[in-house]
């Protein structure tokens, strides 16, 4: 029982809240992306915020149901329709919950916005659990079937958050442990507009812009990194991603705060960006104020899905 | 922007018990010490103290990076606590020691004993002989970062262009280090030779080698690799 996937789409994962805790043996969390539009698409179906989610990236294929189930997708508009058992077809409107019947497809198209979209199923989907998570990188394949209890749930689309496009906002940032090393590159990097490289994936993106120069230093010892570390990788920077190594030798000159890390994963490459500088103590504040705002959400939206 | 011109203004204490702690980003901490000792015991102590809300202690050499969850701890109370946090004596935990077998056949073996004007048997025999000091598991799973190297082994600089393929159990150098590479993964190193054994599990969380541990390597024939090829280390 579950969901066979006909086509993969462009890169398509398991993922899930990730592996916290196993750093120290160079284990990186890893997880979905964007948190919070996973974190959507599992409260539509009444699941706790870190269930496994199936996450699209820029294109999302087509899957077809094994039995009934209670689905939910939600993250970078799609097109998605559902393909009924006699070819007639339904069209769905993200962030939603919906059912698919034994047979019928999920047929989703090529991202209009942003860059991932969550797929989540009442109960999470049931593939390996190891150390604690059920994320891995490995793309699925076609023939792949995501195992799922079966299911039922009423059509339910929050009228809250509205999408919100990445690139709207400059992206906040805190000085790493190596700015002092580089203070043109600081300026360089709040005063200067970055591409998002055609290379970048959930390892890490690529920012393309005029070059930067620092010297390097030969005997450099790599040193913890974590996702939204801005490194300078020879003259070109890099924000690392949510599947970063533990572990990195380039120097850290900055460091994307943790309240938009989500946007970093609905990037896509040729997206433009800016940076802006903002203290500790605001970050913290903003960290917070933003983990308050998705509890109201997800918890307003599970009592909406209860009532039905 | 003035944060961490702030915290990264303390100075190193003379001691050694006192880290230079900056923020890494605004839920976690980096801690740097003068000494990679220093950074151990300090890590082993932090770890020790099984605080709640503290998700990782990560030691790398002579940083240490301490990861907090802010829904359950008072980021600025731990910070307190971090900064004030003195290691005991002998603190930092005395490893294992652990013998890694290796067939030395690698690809990058001739190319570096030519570049040093030595024997195959002395480039073998200079990585064999000292016993390694693990500072750092990380960049792959279970990747143990050890040192250091001695002369005339020391000091290669990183291949020029990577390999996009370096196969599980590789045994490798560059500048003052060695490494092995748990799973298959792109990589910089030379490669002198490869191990038989398993270094990692994760299905069963099984990471044999952590930081604080001590390896030695050990010549073998492609003989015995073979029979004890997939053995856990």
């Amino acid at each position: 029982m579950g969901l066979i996937v006909i086509d993969p789409g462009q890169a398509a994962t398991v993922q899930d809240g990730g592996r916290a805790g196993y750093r120290h043996w160079g284990v990186p969390r890893g997880g979905v992306f964007d948190t919070f539009s996973a974190g959507l698409a599992n409260a539509l179906v009444g699941n706790p915020s870190g269930s496994a989610v199936v996450e699209f990236t820029l294109r999302g294929g087509e899957y077809q149901a094994e039995g009934p189930l209670a689905l939910a997708l939600a993250g970078a508009p799609m097109p998605a329709r559902v393909i009924e058992a006699d070819s007639s077809i339904r069209l769905l409107e993200p962030p939603t919950s919906f059912v698919l019947k034994p047979g019928e497809r999920l047929r989703l198209g090529v991202a209009t916005q942003g860059a991932r979209t969550y797929l989540a199923v009442r109960g999470g989907w049931q593939t390996p659990l190891v150390l604690g998570s059920r994320s891995f990188e490995t793309y699925l394949r076609p023939r792949d079937l995501l195992p799922a209890e079966p299911g039922s749930i009423p059509v339910h689309r929050p009228r809250e958050p509205a999408w919100e496009i990445s690139s709207d906002r400059p992206f906040r940032v805190l000085p790493g442990p190596d700015a002092a090393l580089a203070s043109h590159v600081l300026e360089a990097l709040s005063s200067r507009l970055f591409h998002v490289g055609s290379s970048s994936n959930r390892m890490g993106l690529r920012l393309e812009g005029e070059p930067i120069e620092l010297a390097s230093d030969p005997s450099r010892l790599s040193t913890p990194v974590a996702p939204g570390a801005i490194q300078l990788a020879g003259r070109e920077l890099i924000v690392l991603g949510v599947a970063s190594g533990t572990m990195g030798g380039y120097p850290h000159i900055a460091q994307v705060v943790t309240a938009d890390l989500d946007r970093l994963g609905q990037l896509a490459p040729g997206d433009v960006l800016r940076f802006a500088w903002i203290t500790l103590d605001e970050a913290r504040r903003i960290d917070r104020e933003s983990r308050e705002r998705r509890r109201a959400i997800f918890s307003r939206i599970a009592m909406a899905t209860r009532v039905g | 922007m003035t944060t961490s011109a702030q915290n990264d203004g303390a100075p190193i204490d003379p001691s050694g018990s006192v880290p230079r702690l900056s923020p890494l980003g605004d839920r976690a901490f980096l801690a740097r010490f003068p000494s990679e000792h220093e950074a151990a015991a300090w890590a082993a102590a932090v770890t020790a103290m099984a605080w709640r809300g503290v998700v990782d202690v990560v030691p790398a050499y002579r940083d240490v990076a301490v990861f907090a969850d802010p829904d359950v701890v008072d980021l600025e109370g731990l910070e307190l606590h971090l900064r004030a946090l003195v290691p005991s004596v002998g603190q930092a935990a005395i490893g294992r020691r652990l013998v890694i077998p290796v067939v030395y056949d690698g690809p990058d073996l001739e190319v570096i004993a030519g570049q040093l004007n030595v024997t195959l048997d002395e480039v073998v025999a200079c990585h064999t002989g000292p016993v390694y000091d693990v500072f750092a598991i990380g960049f792959l799973p279970g990747f143990p970062y050890a040192g250091w190297l001695r002369p005339p082994l020391a000091g290669l600089p990183r291949r020029r262009s990577p390999r996009t393929r370096v196969p599980a159990g590789s045994v490798a150098v560059a500048g003052r280090q060695t490494g092995v590479y748990p799973g298959e993964s792109p990589g910089g190193w030379h490669i002198l030779g490869r191990t038989p054994l398993r270094l990692i599990d994760m299905a069963q969380g099984y990471f044999p080698i952590r930081a604080g541990d001590q390896i030695q390597f050990t010549a073998i024939t492609a003989d015995e690799y073979e029979a004890r090829l997939h053995e856990r280390l």
